[in-house]
């Protein structure tokens, strides 16, 4: 790996309190994101991909207890910044786009509001570029690829679609010229059509801004498309990590390998779909050994046993299976 | 041309249509279903695919008469229920049935799984009440769960799980036609096969009809028989499945087949957005190939065994 990365992440452990019980649901996961990069995180609902990428950004409830042995941005480590400290980094070094869009605007008032408080802040920030550049919303509307940007400035939230609405926060987002950008499934509540021009717009963007890129999906295939790398999560841990053609050429986790089999098995004509048996299990009744056990075809006593730890296969492909082989 | 099976449905030119009121009482009216026709045969998977807005999730409710369609025709084994009143559909409710997309929803958090599920028997008198426990436990291990869930409450429950249950909880009634719309999209991706295999298996042990609709054409070929196209409140084009993927013929069509092939996709935003004017071809102003004969809506017409298109220009 060449000098710092951008976020580095190592043993993060995020833990609710909920009455006299406390739920454990991100494990212990390392990442790292290095400049300009697009990291995909994996995982199903409930897998702790969501939760990571807000513990990043400090954006849990008061609930939540986070904690790691290292949690850095450029090497500047996060957790021990004041609120305030913290503020000016959250929208200006990195911004989160979210799968709802509509959450992320004020109902009563126009996207120009937004694309005006937007530049405001962006201008804010010393050492931009050209002010001029940023200070047009037109063009920043039409760069996403959003149709007759001027009369969209003049709507409200509500008069447009979700992919739109999707666009325009992108733009908001980009405005900020931020260094990284967390992406929780922000295709998801898409059309099949609308979210492969997401996805184009992301491969598109990454192209022209240096802006390093964590995406959380649910959906290998966007995965496939996007991501530089890939992180698998399953119950809370990253089960393998690993550059994107590694990853799909030869998986070595046995979920990794079930979740790309079910992905590509609907693209083309089958008689019968091959199912993951079972459920992930609940946090609160985690098993002992290895958390995917009770669903793979593999397991054993040993995967009983105990968890297993983080094998490195090549400097840069991780697995935490004992049958990696 | 084939005699056609017997239809279980019939729908003949039906149009629903929603008023956004104003302030004044009045307000202007939105065509979301306009002037669909299909025949649904017996014991047959129908798939409805189209993008969100399209109307499919309204089309699936008014064939079940959840809503009154403003005009048009409904015919259930021969019978006009289109107009029918609360009471003169009673005795059909039960065979017209609904899956509906976020489970979560479908249930009443404050009842157990048990007792959601003994409703049904008790409702429409459909055993003795000594028999009903009996009944319910039957159907949990039917849909693959443990009737051990009984006691647990909806939000104890994961979405695959609770997705079972309404299937059971439908199931109960033995309908003979059921609408399931987007059974699967809220789910996590290791389960929706299951879900999906689930529907297969019920849908050819029990001979039901079913109405699938969706707006993943992957998920459509798999399960469907036969697979409706709809764009914004018109079939475009109605096949066989096999047909449909193999030789599309309605520009829409072509489009939605051609996403699945690539994953790179144009970024240029061809938006689900209502055409402006609603007179001509609903498509044109997204099609390459429209023209002048687009001013005239185009009508349905035969293009082969049982496949049917909506387009001047699919013979070219």
């Amino acid at each position: 790996m060449n000098a710092t990365p951008l976020l580095e992440v190592r043993k993060l452990t995020v833990r609710f309190r909920t009455g006299a019980t406390t739920v454990e649901a991100v494990r212990g996961i390392d990442l790292t994101v290095a400049e300009g990069e697009v990291l995909g995180v994996i995982g199903e609902s409930g897998s702790g991909k969501t939760v990571s990428g807000l513990a990043i950004l400090r954006l849990l409830p008061a609930n939540a207890e986070v904690t790691a042995e290292c949690l850095a941005f450029r090497g500047k480590p996060l957790l021990t910044l004041n609120d305030e400290a913290f503020r000016s980094l959250r929208g200006t070094r990195f911004a989160m786009v979210f799968q709802s869009p509509a959450g992320s605007f004020n109902p009563a008032k126009s996207i120009g509001w937004h694309l005006a408080r937007t530049i405001e802040r962006a201008r804010s920030r010393p050492g931009r570029a050209t002010a001029d550049e940023i200070i047009d919303p037109v063009r920043r509307l039409a760069e996403v690829g959003i149709p007759q940007p001027e009369r969209v400035l003049r709507l409200y939230p509500h008069q447009l679609s979700g992919g739109m609405l999707q666009r325009a926060l992108i733009a908001m987002v980009l405005l900020l010229e931020p260094d990284l950008i967390i992406a929780d499934e922000p295709t998801t509540n898409l059309d099949n059509i609308v979210e492969r021009q997401i996805i184009a717009l992301f491969r598109r963007l990454r192209e022209r801004t240096r802006a390093a890129l964590m995406f959380i999906t649910h959906d290998m295939t966007i995965a496939a498309a996007l991501a530089d790398r890939i992180a698998v999560m399953y119950a809370g841990e990253i089960v393998e990590s690993g550059p994107t053609p590694d990853i799909f050429a030869t998986p070595r986790h046995p979920y990794t390998r079930a979740l790309i089999d079910t992905a590509l098995q609907l693209e083309r004509k089958v008689a019968q779909l091959r199912e993951i048996p079972g459920e992930m299990p609940s946090f609160a009744e985690l098993p002992l050994g290895c958390a995917f056990a009770p669903r793979c075809p593999r397991a054993d006593a040993d995967c009983r046993r105990g968890r297993p730890t983080m094998v490195a296969l090549s400097p840069q492909h991780n697995v935490r299976c004992i049958h990696h082989d | 041309m084939i005699e056609a099976p017997a239809a279980l449905m019939r729908v003949e030119n039906l149009v629903v249509s929603f008023t956004n009121p104003d302030r004044f009482g009045k307000g202007s009216t939105f065509r979301v279903i306009d002037g669909v026709a299909f025949d649904l045969n017996e014991g047959e998977v129908f798939g409805i695919v189209g993008e969100s807005g399209s109307g499919k999730t309204t089309l699936g409710k008014t064939i079940l008469r959840l809503y009154r369609p403003q005009s048009g025709r409904i015919f259930y084994k021969g019978i006009d229920i289109t107009t029918l009143g609360e009471a003169g559909l009673r005795p059909y409710r039960r065979n017209l049935q609904m899956i509906f997309q976020d489970p979560l929803t479908s249930f009443n958090p404050l009842v157990r799984i048990g007792d959601a599920l003994q409703l049904p028997f008790h409702l429409h008198r459909l055993c003795g009440p000594s028999q009903v426990p009996h009944e319910v436990d039957r159907l949990l291990t039917r849909v693959g769960l443990s009737p051990g869930l009984k006691d647990r409450y909806p939000h104890e429950l994961s979405g695959g799980q609770l997705q079972r249950i309404a299937i059971a909880r439908v199931l109960a009634l033995r309908p003979r036609l059921i609408v399931a719309d987007e059974p699967v999209s809220k789910l996590d991706v290791s389960v929706r096969a299951q879900i999906l295999n689930l529907f297969r298996e019920i849908q050819k042990d029990v001979g039901i009809s079913l109405v699938f609709v969706t707006h993943d054409l992957r998920v459509a070929r798999y399960l469907c028989d036969r697979v409706a196209v709809m764009f914004f409140g018109r079939l475009v084009e109605i096949a066989p499945t096999e047909a449909l993927f193999e030789r599309p013929l309605h520009p829409y069509t072509q489009q939605l087949i051609g996403t699945l092939a690539e994953t790179r996709g144009d970024d240029a935003a061809i938006e689900p957005a209502p055409p402006a004017d609603a007179t001509g071809c609903r498509y044109r102003s997204r099609c390459a190939r429209a023209d002048g004969a687009c001013a005239v809506p185009p009508p349905l017409i035969a293009a082969g065994a049982h496949h049917i298109v909506a387009c001047h220009h699919s013979r070219s």
